[in-house]
């Protein structure tokens, strides 16, 4: 590997072109001095040009020397030009400061949005920024994970748990990084929220399938958040009130190239869904993150962040029979970015991650003491190598060490723990490059840990390849595959309809890491200026899961043994606009079944239909009206189908049986079997933004539910209570900005 | 959008309950150990609500035609009523089949069908292992358990029809009460002493059901330890329990006689059913699930059996006297 890195620096390019150089940079927010990503810088005039990375970094290769015209342009920021005389002697580094503007009411944007994912080479890949996120409308908070499910191919088991499921894949097979530190569980209690702020969030980065090298550990997902700097232009103040939660940020600059910013929730919840539920809802939580970090407008580009994130959740019931649940996570890391050479920009953190949680039973009678916890510390850094064809390198590692601990009293009373520490070592290579009208990005992720730790032999070597071709009419047509393994799982009761404690757990030695190839193809381009198309179907094949011992009879059988799987399905996004209409839908067709030896069942979030559609309408340029509505086919479930008394044959060499008196038991029906009814819901919003001398602020009115749909929660089989998700709910929020 | 949201407004009724179809419940558990034999017949239950305690009474099948048969013998099933020993949930006598005499043969298979008036039939097979042999590798430290030694070993040979087994250990002695005369004591041997003051109350773990570790003898291995089972008891154990048996009785009221050995072999459904239950005998476990089991056709519940083989070894009259 190490060779490998030596040859691809020592590329030749300069000896080529020497009379050549380099334009780089970064682009930036005008007002507040955030990077901005995925941003072209264009030479006018040339077919030269470059877009900036997600850390806003841009580098056109081998311009000649001459006086030109640079731009920078993006939706919803001014179109910034700069002349530049580049005169031969050495890189020229040139930044772009870009002013946020109105959209206009007549400016399209639909298909500029979805430009971005079709130069995308890879088929499954969603790109979301702040002015996306606030798009899509908020269930009383923009929230960065509520915002994603409206993606194809991602669903939500419920509208009160901001986990979800993507393509066919469990809960836990999603990767999720903030600042490129691994976050487990990373929801709120009530689910409304998950833990990150959408105000933290500068740029979100989801892979629905096929993931590129540099992602790994995990079957299904990625979710790759970058959190936002602060304002380097001043100190500016943000509050939000709202039925459910509270909320400050606060950003500012500090010395000369520093910035820094605190942003922090607390949750009302318990006091307004009192009063409008009409009952006890226990819920709290608040998460506060806290970063400063120094940047360099220089020729290195470089920047470097310190952050923290805390957050916990107490769902703490006056019902002393219903169990007590907390959660607490916490990420401190340090991230550093830079052009270390000429062509060679390096993104590397270094960070710490703590998840607990606990589950206290109370007097319940079905439920049992236990907690569970990870600890993990990691080193990762990717580094992007430019070329002159404007071909890209990529490579990088990451050393991550993951403690889990898993506390539980079990059926027989036994108190059990279970410790294991995992050395998730992987590094990775990837090249993008350009045939035609063939863009290819081929690479390989490297488990190193698990090939070592756990003997996957060449499963560890995971080959990662999207193809992108060129089709008249700026259509492209895509295909992608990529093989992943999974070593630490999430388990839980697979009877129950719902799970609010998931403990994590290594993989179990004797039984082989989580498998799975995906397999996509997708079709993407634009009918029109105002409107542009995604269709993609998936297959995805998981070779190896850990599922139930079925055939579990005693301490010698193992709980649990792997099983296999399969998902596959299809999907189709569309978006319109004209004017100050924006429409969206993405439906998704899918199947999902698991196979343990000869018994196949669906999963519980197996869904056949998904259906989401966003309307906005921008009546003034202060005023917008969104619309947002879900159809989903109900999640399978298994009925139960009447009663007995199960005797136990206690002491039954000595004690007779026939005049014992049995215990009840719940006869359940084939597994997952029957469906609950469909899901569906409709969300509406209206936001008003205001400006009043140096404050500004937006208000809103949001309504959940529009029609009172009354979708099915939960339903606790033992106690025959049913709890429906959210009513109809009507609610309102103020932000203020000073 | 809205014309969607108007077709699906209407609630769709959701029962997490499917449709309930009365089953036949059927548990037997047949042995050599009695000459009467019994079959507990139900029905399955449903509740207006989801809790099953809300049943309040127990819901057996009455009427039913139960029979048993091996090769050409059929025995014939009749109702009685047995006196319920825990009236906590239901408060009825418990009404069961049975048959008398018959005790259940080794090795034999049998086969059992229950017809009930509600227009269910049921039926189930077993066959009864049969009997292994017991032998106590060192019969002389069971003698003299004060000589040099480790545990009191068991070398046990089981049927192939076995899945599970389970060896009990006692000390049998005669004790004399006055105005009575001798009458027999027994005391099992414990693997571990939890408490160990005095004969009356020493308390510790006991032997449990076990699966198999020996392979089948028509497996083609050769015979030799691997065709097996050991069990193994610490002699200090059994010197304790001669020591309580010694400090309760006054030396001349007392005859220890013998050692006596209960092998209980289970056939693979009831071992299987049995440690599923009971929460898979693992104490490691981590699963919280419950799997149903069951070997009757055309309903649930349990048609198991097991062997009870016995063997002694007398004991010298004045073992342990002189510790």
């Amino acid at each position: 590997m190490k060779y490998c890195l030596y040859l691809l620096l020592l590329i030749p390019s300069r000896l080529i072109f020497a009379q050549q150089v380099d334009v780089r940079g970064v682009v930036t927010d005008s007002t507040s001095g955030e990077r901005l990503p995925f941003i072209n810088v264009v030479i006018q005039n040339t077919s030269k040009g470059a877009a900036t990375n997600i850390n806003g970094f841009y580098l056109i290769p081998n311009v000649s020397p001459g006086t030109y015209e640079i731009a920078a342009s993006a939706v919803g920021y001014k179109r910034n030009v700069r002349l530049v005389s580049i005169k031969g002697d050495g890189p020229v580094t040139l930044n772009f400061r870009l002013s946020p503007v109105s959209v206009e009411l007549d400016e399209i944007v639909v298909t500029e949005s979805a430009k971005r994912e079709v130069n995308e080479i890879s088929t499954s890949v969603h790109i979301l920024d702040q002015r996306d996120l606030k798009m899509a409308p908020a269930t009383v908070q923009t929230d960065v994970f509520r915002a994603i499910q409206i993606l194809p191919g991602i669903s939500s088991t419920s509208d009160v748990s901001s986990q979800f499921y993507v393509r066919g894949g469990a809960g836990d097979q999603n990767l999720i990084l903030l600042d490129g530190m691994k976050m487990y569980n990373p929801y709120h209690a009530f689910g409304l929220f998950s833990m990150f702020d959408s105000d933290i969030v500068n740029t979100t980065e989801v892979y629905t399938g096929a993931f590129p090298p540099g992602y790994g550990g995990r079957l299904s997902s990625v979710v790759n958040l970058t959190t936002k700097d602060g304002n380097k232009t001043g100190i500016t103040a943000k509050g939000n009130l709202n039925f459910l939660s509270t909320k400050f940020q606060i950003e500012g600059p500090a010395l000369e190239t520093g910035r820094w910013i605190v942003n922090g929730r607390k949750s009302l919840f318990s006091r307004s869904l009192k009063n409008f539920f009409q009952e006890d809802v226990p819920v709290s939580f608040f998460d506060l993150f806290v970063k400063g970090s120094i940047d360099q407008d220089s020729a290195s580009s470089a920047k470097l962040g310190v952050q923290a994130f805390l957050s916990g959740d107490d769902l703490l019931s006056s019902d002393p029979n219903n169990p007590n649940f907390r959660w607490r996570n916490l990420a401190v890391g340090f991230s550093a970015t830079a052009l270390v050479q000429d062509r060679l920009f390096v993104v590397a953190t270094l960070g710490g991650t703590s998840f607990k949680a606990e589950r206290d039973p109370k007097r319940s009678i079905t439920s049992t003491p236990a907690s569970t916890s990870i600890q993990e510390f990691s080193v990762r850094a990717n580094a992007t190598y430019y070329t002159d064809s404007k071909d890209l390198y990529f490579f990088g590692f990451d050393l991550s060490f993951p403690s889990l601990e898993y506390n539980l009293v079990n059926n027989l009373g036994v108190p059990r723990q279970l410790k294991s520490t995992l050395a998730e070592v992987a590094t990775w290579v990837r090249y993008q490059s350009t045939f035609g009208k063939l863009k290819t990005d081929l690479g390989f992720h490297l488990e190193i840990g698990p090939m070592l730790q756990r003997d996957i032999g060449l499963h560890g070597i995971q080959p990662r390849i999207n193809l992108s071709y060129e089709l008249p009419l700026q259509w492209r047509a895509k295909l992608s595959y990529g093989l992943f393994t999974q070593n630490i799982i999430a388990v839980n009761n697979e009877d129950d309809l719902i799970s609010i404690f998931d403990a994590w757990i290594a993989v179990p030695e004797a039984l082989e890491s989580e498998r799975s190839h995906h397999f996509v193809v997708g079709l993407e381009g634009n009918f029109s200026r105002t409107l542009s198309t995604t269709f993609q179907g998936y297959y995805k094949s998981f070779e190896s899961l850990v599922t139930y011992n079925r055939d579990k009879v005693d301490s010698r059988d193992p709980d649990y043994i792997n099983g296999s799987g399969k998902a596959y399905g299809a999907e189709a996004l569309i978006r319109y606009g004209t004017g100050p209409a924006n429409f969206y839908a993405a439906y998704t067709l899918s199947w999902a079944l698991l196979q343990q030896g000869s018994f196949s069942y669906v999963p519980r979030y197996d869904r056949r239909h998904n259906l989401k559609v966003l309307g906005t309408l921008q009546l003034t340029t202060d005023l917008q009206v969104t619309l947002r509505w879900d159809l989903s086919s109900g999640f399978p479930f298994t009925q139960t189908i009447g009663f007995y008394d199960r005797l136990s044959f206690t002491d039954f060499d000595n004690v007779p049986f026939q005049d014992q008196t049995g215990s009840p038991y719940t006869r359940l029906g084939e597994k997952n079997a029957k469906r609950m009814p469909a899901y569906h819901r409709l969300d509406f919003n209206i936001s008003y933004l205001f400006h009043v001398g140096g404050l500004s602020g937006s208000a809103g009115l949001n309504a959940i539910n529009v029609y009172d749909k009354k979708n099915v929660l939960y339903f606790d089989r033992k106690t025959g209570q049913q709890v429906n998700m959210l009513p109809f709910f009507p609610s309102a929020t103020l932000t203020l900005e000073y | 959008m809205f014309f969607c949201a108007f077709l699906l407004g209407c609630e769709e009724p959701f029962d997490p309950k499917g449709a309930f179809e009365e089953t036949l419940v059927l548990y037997s558990l047949i042995s050599n150990k009695a000459d009467t034999q019994y079959v507990r017949v139900y029905s399955t239950y449903d509740t207006q609500g989801y809790d099953p305690l809300e049943n309040s009474s127990d819901t057996p099948v009455r009427g039913a035609d139960v029979r048993m048969t091996e090769g050409p013998r059929t025995y014939t099933f009749r109702e009685l009523m047995l006196m319920r020993q825990d009236k906590s949930r239901y408060t009825n006598d418990i009404p069961a089949y049975a048959s008398f005499p018959f005790r259940a043969q080794p090795g034999k298979t049998y086969s059992l069908s229950v017809d009930a008036p509600i227009n269910k039939r049921a039926t189930g097979t077993v066959t009864v292992p049969s009997h292994g042999t017991i032998d106590l590798e060192d019969q002389a430290l069971a003698s003299d358990p004060w000589r040099v030694g480790e545990d009191l070993t068991f070398r046990i040979q089981l049927s192939n029809d076995a899945k599970g087994f389970l060896l009990r250990v006692y000390l049998e002695y005669d004790v004399f009460i006055p105005g009575t005369g001798w009458e027999p004591r027994t005391n099992e041997l414990p693997t571990l002493f939890s408490r160990e003051d005095s004969i009356a109350t020493y308390d510790g773990t006991f032997p449990s059901l076990v699966r198999r570790t020996s392979p089948l003898q028509n497996f083609n291995v050769p015979l030799g330890s691997r065709s097996y089972e050991y069990v193994h008891f610490p002699i200090t154990n059994y010197r304790t329990l001669i020591k309580l048996v010694r400090t309760a009785y006054h030396v001349d009221n007392l005859r220890i006689k013998q050692l006596a050995m209960r092998l209980i072999q289970v056939d693979q459904v009831f071992y299987n059913y049995y440690n599923i239950i009971n929460g898979f005998g693992d104490q490691a476990s981590i699963r919280v699930d419950q799997p149903d089991v069951t070997n009757i056709k055309g309903g649930i519940g349990l048609f198991g059996a097991f062997t009870e083989t016995t063997e002694a070894y007398e004991l010298p009259p004045g073992i342990g006297f002189n510790r």
